[in-house]
């Protein structure tokens, strides 16, 4: 059974339709990740999922319950993390994590257990409010984790965090799928955030899923490539890339020509250019696999 | 639903807010404890025979000086003249004897009955004498004096005087100053940041994430915010009401308190302006012990308290910002109050809770006199604040379950 199944999901605020048809969906144990840029929908997606706002229509079901109809049923299924973590500030960390115990009925030795995963035991018993952002990050994720739910949604959980954050970060999320299998959904700008972490990778934009992939040893099967290449410009070189076969588009960028080419081409066009006397300075693929679909999706191939 | 409540409430006196309104309310009590006592006895230094003596000494010598002072337009007639300083000699001479009087009461000790039981046949010869002359409401009035005297007689207790200063006084006329404006102010800073105060910074959020339904959140938000509103003002009082006690006696707690007088225009007699004057309806007024009656001032305040905080609490769940939430409640509490007493709107102020403000007037039914408007009385007080409070919970909740949250 799938773990969140979003079909055909609406949403205008005011008069601008924000989420304009969202369907997807998240298997146990997976861990999904929701790709696109500022403003592109996600934010919106995720609380329609936790249930701060209602789509106008389609339907969002947590382990078969929909949010709408079962809203409690369904929220207790997830642990989420919306936007920064906000914390009672004059509470501290423990008293913050009491509430949401009390409320789930969860005992107090998971709540410990969970205060050691996120490694905030010594800091626990003060307020919050003198928490800097990374601890708030981590006391969010306890909160999220405390229940041990099946689904974890975590919207852009890396804000703020310092690099050892980031990397202690990736570890507790991954020791929580393989010990609890939790499916996760990060939503996220940052492509390298997605590539080390994810199983799928959805890229949204303009309140739409352009694409949904895989991703397999942490990249994606793309069909293209992206190459800069610095050659002496001449229009005879120019000329020379745009008749090569499996070049799609060329494009100037100061001493550079970008060129989006069948993915492998590369050497081909080297080859080509060499045979034709051109002399060839640098050579290098431009964007990884993920970068590549990123801008081919969401920037439209820029 | 009871874990709720209790967090709502354990997170509303872990805010340094909470506190600060509490030290604001005993500071503003201390305050009024002393303004009551400094001026009970300043009343009281009016009342002794020195003062009064002194008084009427200082009034003889005045009247001595206005021998010499014949105003001009008589100065020539000598009948006139005569006339005028007879006058001044008789009123010289009254003031005398009242002075003999006062003189010959120091130091004796005259019983209070005595003076009690010559106040009730007073009283008894007044009605008997006038009362054919009188209409029906002016006798009703005197028949109630004459009751509460022969109430105090009954159950032989001391009556009070104007400068007395006791338990049950104090707590009486407290309760009446705070309903005036505290409750109003104090409340508004209280309870404004209830559901607002959760969207800036939106720790809403983290609660509605959780499995609870947002029925049940508005609804132990609003319990646990009147519970607290409630407790804290009425437990201040009853400290103070103790202390006050501790030090200057409670005072006899079977006190006659005269409550529940209706009033009506009296359509026979026409004033300048075209109205009636209100005259109190005969055998309205019904004479209670003073425990009884402070007892019924807690009830009612207790009710508006639990008003303005349902009135504050809407206005917290339709606002986002907490500060914008406390300056629409202090604004629109003030200014309702102030609107409704044009002449123009009376009408409809009736309606709104503001306009029951003047607490110990809906137990003693005076709050038809304060508005001139017979038809404000104390049940109807308690239906519009039941009303309000029913009305501002259900535009509350309704608001909340719906809303988006963008926060």
């Amino acid at each position: 059974m799938n773990i969140l199944e979003l079909t055909n999901v609406h949403k205008k605020l005011g008069k601008i339709e924000i989420i304009r048809g969202i369907n997807l969906s998240i298997g146990e144990g997976e861990i999904f990740g929701f790709l696109g840029p500022n403003g592109a929908g996600k934010t919106t997606t995720i609380k329609m999922i936790v249930g701060l706002i209602q789509p106008d229509s389609g339907c969002i079901n947590i382990a078969g319950k929909n949010t709408v109809k079962e809203g409690n049923e369904a929220r207790s299924e997830i642990g989420a993390v919306v936007e920064n973590p906000e914390m009672y500030n004059y509470l501290s960390g423990m008293a913050n994590l009491k509430l949401i115990a009390e409320i789930r009925k969860i005992p107090m030795k998971n709540v410990h257990e969970v205060v050691e995963i996120v490694n905030l035991t010594e800091r626990i018993g003060d307020k919050v409010g003198k928490y800097s952002l990374g601890m708030k990050q981590r006391l969010g994720l306890a909160c999220a984790l405390l229940s041990k739910p099946k689904l974890l949604i975590l919207d852009e959980p890396t804000n703020g965090l310092d690099p050892s954050g980031i990397i202690d970060f990736r570890k507790i999320v991954k020791n929580a799928v393989k010990e609890m299998n939790t499916s996760v959904f990060i939503s996220s700008h940052i492509l390298s955030e997605v590539q080390q972490l994810c199983d799928t990778v959805a890229f949204i934009n303009y309140g739409e899923i352009k694409a949904i992939e895989s991703i397999t040893k942490q990249s994606i099967n793309n069909e293209t490539e992206t190459v800069s290449i610095n050659i002496s410009q001449t229009l005879e070189g120019l000329d020379l890339l745009r008749k090569i076969e499996s070049v799609e588009n060329v494009s100037q960028q100061e001493s550079y020509y970008i060129v989006t080419a069948k993915k492998g081409s590369s050497a081909q066009i080297i080859k080509t250019l060499v045979e034709n006397n051109i002399d060839v300075n640098e050579v290098f693929i431009k964007y990884d696999s993920l970068e590549q679909r990123y801008m081919e999706l969401v920037e439209g191939g820029k | 639903m009871i874990t709720l409540i209790r967090q709502e409430l354990y997170k509303l006196f872990m805010r340094k807010k909470t506190f600060v309104v509490l030290i604001g309310l005993i500071l503003l009590t201390g305050f009024i404890t002393y303004g009551f006592k400094s001026n009970a006895e300043n009343m009281k230094k009016y009342d002794t025979p020195e003062f009064q003596i002194e008084n009427i000494e200082s009034n003889i010598i005045y009247l001595e000086t206005e021998k010499n002072n014949i105003p001009q337009d008589i100065e020539s007639d000598e009948v006139k003249t005569s006339e005028y300083l007879e006058d001044l000699d008789r009123e010289i001479n009254q003031l005398e004897s009242e002075k003999a009087l006062i003189m010959s009461t120091i130091g004796e000790d005259i019983d209070w009955r005595d003076t009690l039981d010559q106040k009730i046949k007073q009283q008894e010869k007044m009605i008997l004498e006038d009362g054919a002359n009188v209409n029906a409401s002016e006798l009703a009035q005197m028949n109630l004096q004459l009751d509460e005297l022969q109430y105090l007689r009954d159950n032989q207790i001391e009556p009070q005087e104007y400068h007395d200063f006791n338990g049950f006084i104090f707590i009486n006329q407290l309760i009446s100053t705070l309903g005036q404006v505290f409750l109003f102010i104090g409340i508004a800073v209280f309870a404004a940041d209830m559901v607002s105060g959760e969207c800036t910074p939106p720790t809403l959020k983290l609660l509605l994430a959780q499995p609870v339904s947002r029925g049940k959140v508005i609804l132990s938000k609003f319990i646990a915010i009147v519970i607290a509103s409630v407790s804290l003002i009425i437990l201040v009082e009853i400290l103070a009401f103790i202390f006050v006690g501790m030090i200057y006696g409670f005072g006899d707690s079977s006190y006659p308190s005269i409550v529940g007088t209706a009033y009506q225009f009296d359509t026979s007699i026409f004033l300048e302006n075209g109205g009636h004057p209100l005259t109190m309806v005969p055998n309205s007024g019904e004479i209670i012990p003073v425990w009884q009656y402070t007892i019924k001032l807690f009830l009612i305040q207790g009710l508006f308290i639990v008003t303005i905080t349902s009135f504050v609490f809407m206005i917290s769940t339709l606002v986002k910002s907490s500060m914008v939430s406390m300056g629409t409640s202090v604004v629109s509490l003030i200014a309702a109050t102030i609107i409704f007493q044009f002449s123009a709107l009376q009408r409809l102020g009736k309606y709104f809770f503001t306009s029951y403000s003047s607490l110990d007037g809906l137990i003693t039914g005076n709050i038809a006199m304060y508005y001139n408007n017979p038809s404000m009385t104390g049940s109807l007080g308690i239906i519009v604040n039941v009303g309000w409070i029913i009305l501002c919970y259900l535009v509350a909740h309704t608001y909340f379950i719906k809303k988006d949250f963008l926060i």
